[in-house]
């Protein structure tokens, strides 16, 4: 049996998954991830991102300039609603 | 005939599938990714509980295209009819909801009319006790747009049409009543007929021809949540501009709200303010989920017209067509606009149902 080479826990995407998708004409970053669906789960891209680039740079022979990241957005860390509401300290007690 | 759409986005695409489908020869421009205006960051809602008999119309014919759309287009397109609630938090709204109610049954759309109690004990996670009423349709629901952009993109290049990426459209050029060519960062495109569907890029391309369609920006932004146990079915929204909110098939909470603020820059760049007032609004609707984390938020530039509906139709030239200003009705509707504008466009006819959208009434 062949080993599985994970790139995204998060939502379950091996390169061989990440691969077929690049196949099938999904061979831009913003297109990849919204159709293999990489970098969208708890970790928001710091465990796939550079694995995924590494693949799409592989297949199609892309270039540091021609490469780039999605966009970055904020909340570094996943952030509960009732802190952002400012009403954590109500909810608790 | 051969056809140039500017705009791989949701209505460009379909515009240009359903086109290919009746047999035109048809070339998609795109100056980034499909999708890449806000057809990839609306949240999916389509629902058919408008106040205008056109728009009911529309969005009736829409929501039975809407869930073809995976058959026709050979692509899982998931499309759930969980319903739409809409919510009022004050007599006047809820009022509003009534009258819409009943022209939407006598156009053969099921809403039903729900008093606060029925509300609270449909949907026992929803604090209701600032819900005075509200309205509700079973055959409406949401889908989620990625598949559908990516699902129009196949269909399209079935029928032998084709997406040409990374190629901006700098000008059109017109000779008398015609439009002649498309001038890009990738050549000259010639075509019989032309379709300007680039979002909020269109104006500008409108104006190389002297065309100059008023409309307005508004900034909304998006969140989603870690992913749930799935617990909300419908998609719900406080009426009229309130928050719109519901549960992803990844079980994620997602919603939409407009940005307000002092300063807002007019782009797609995420606000404090936004992740401020939509925490507090789903935990004023939704108390339980004050302990729920946001994994991310996104935002996106909806272009809008004085009467807030789409700009759609041909435009002064006889082959130019335009469809941009979806004005919150891209994902929406798009597979309707795709269809009729198809039509329209193979026929040379203009279709009465979609009359209203038409950019002359916004012409001098």
């Amino acid at each position: 049996m062949m080993a599985k080479k994970f790139v995204c826990y998060c939502e379950d995407l091996t390169e061989e998954d990440v691969l077929e998708a690049i196949h099938l004409g999904y061979d831009d970053i913003e297109t990849l991830k919204r159709y293999a669906g990489f970098s969208t789960g708890p970790c928001q891209g710091k465990t796939c991102m550079l694995q995924v680039l590494r693949l799409l740079a592989t297949e199609k022979k892309l270039k540091p300039p021609d490469q780039h990241l999605t966009t970055q957005r904020p909340l570094v860390d996943p952030v509960r609603l009732g802190v952002l509401a400012g009403i954590e300290k109500k909810c608790e007690s | 005939m051969r056809v140039v759409v500017i705009g791989a986005g949701i209505l460009g695409l379909s515009i240009a599938y359903n086109l290919a489908k009746r047999g035109a020869d048809v070339n998609v421009l795109e100056r980034q990714y499909p999708g890449s205006g806000l057809s990839v960051r609306a949240i999916g809602a389509i629902h058919s509980q408008w106040k205008n008999e056109y728009d009911i119309k529309l969005a009736k014919k829409n929501r039975e295209l809407m869930s073809r759309l995976s058959s026709d287009l050979n692509f899982n397109i998931p499309f759930r009819r969980d319903g739409h609630l809409m919510v009022a938090t004050g007599k006047e709204q809820l009022a509003e909801l009534e009258y819409n109610a009943k022209l939407q049954r006598s156009l053969g759309v099921d809403t039903n009319v729900l008093t606060s109690e029925e509300i609270e004990s449909r949907y026992p996670f929803l604090n209701a006790s600032s819900i005075v009423g509200g309205t509700f349709s079973k055959g409406d629901g949401s889908v989620h747009p990625f598949s559908v952009v990516y699902g129009f993109w196949s269909g399209l290049e079935e029928h032998r049409g084709q997406l040409v990426r990374s190629t901006t459209v700098t000008a059109l050029r017109a000779k008398e009543h015609r439009i002649c060519s498309a001038e890009t960062s990738n050549g000259t495109f010639n075509a019989d007929t032309y379709v300007v569907a680039a979002g909020t890029g269109s104006r500008e391309i409108l104006r190389s021809v002297g065309l100059d369609v008023p409309t307005e920006l508004v900034k909304q932004e998006m969140l989603a949540t870690e992913p749930l146990r799935f617990f909300l079915r419908p998609m719900i929204q406080v009426y009229p501009e309130g928050i719109c909110f519901t549960q992803s098939l990844r079980g994620e909470i997602v919603c939409e709200l407009p940005t307000t603020g002092k300063e807002i820059r007019m782009d797609n760049s995420s606000t404090l303010e936004f992740l401020e007032n939509a925490s507090t609004e789903l935990i004023r609707f939704m108390p339980g989920l004050w302990n729920v984390k946001i994994l991310r938020p996104w935002a996106g530039l909806v272009e809008t017209t004085r009467d807030s509906e789409p700009v759609v139709g041909r435009c002064v030239y006889d082959n130019l067509w335009v469809a941009f200003a979806d004005s919150g009705k891209g994902v929406m509707f798009a597979p309707v606009i795709g269809d009729l504008m198809a039509e329209q466009i193979m026929s040379g006819q203009t279709n009465p149902d979609l009359g209203t959208y038409s950019p002359a009434r916004l012409l001098p």
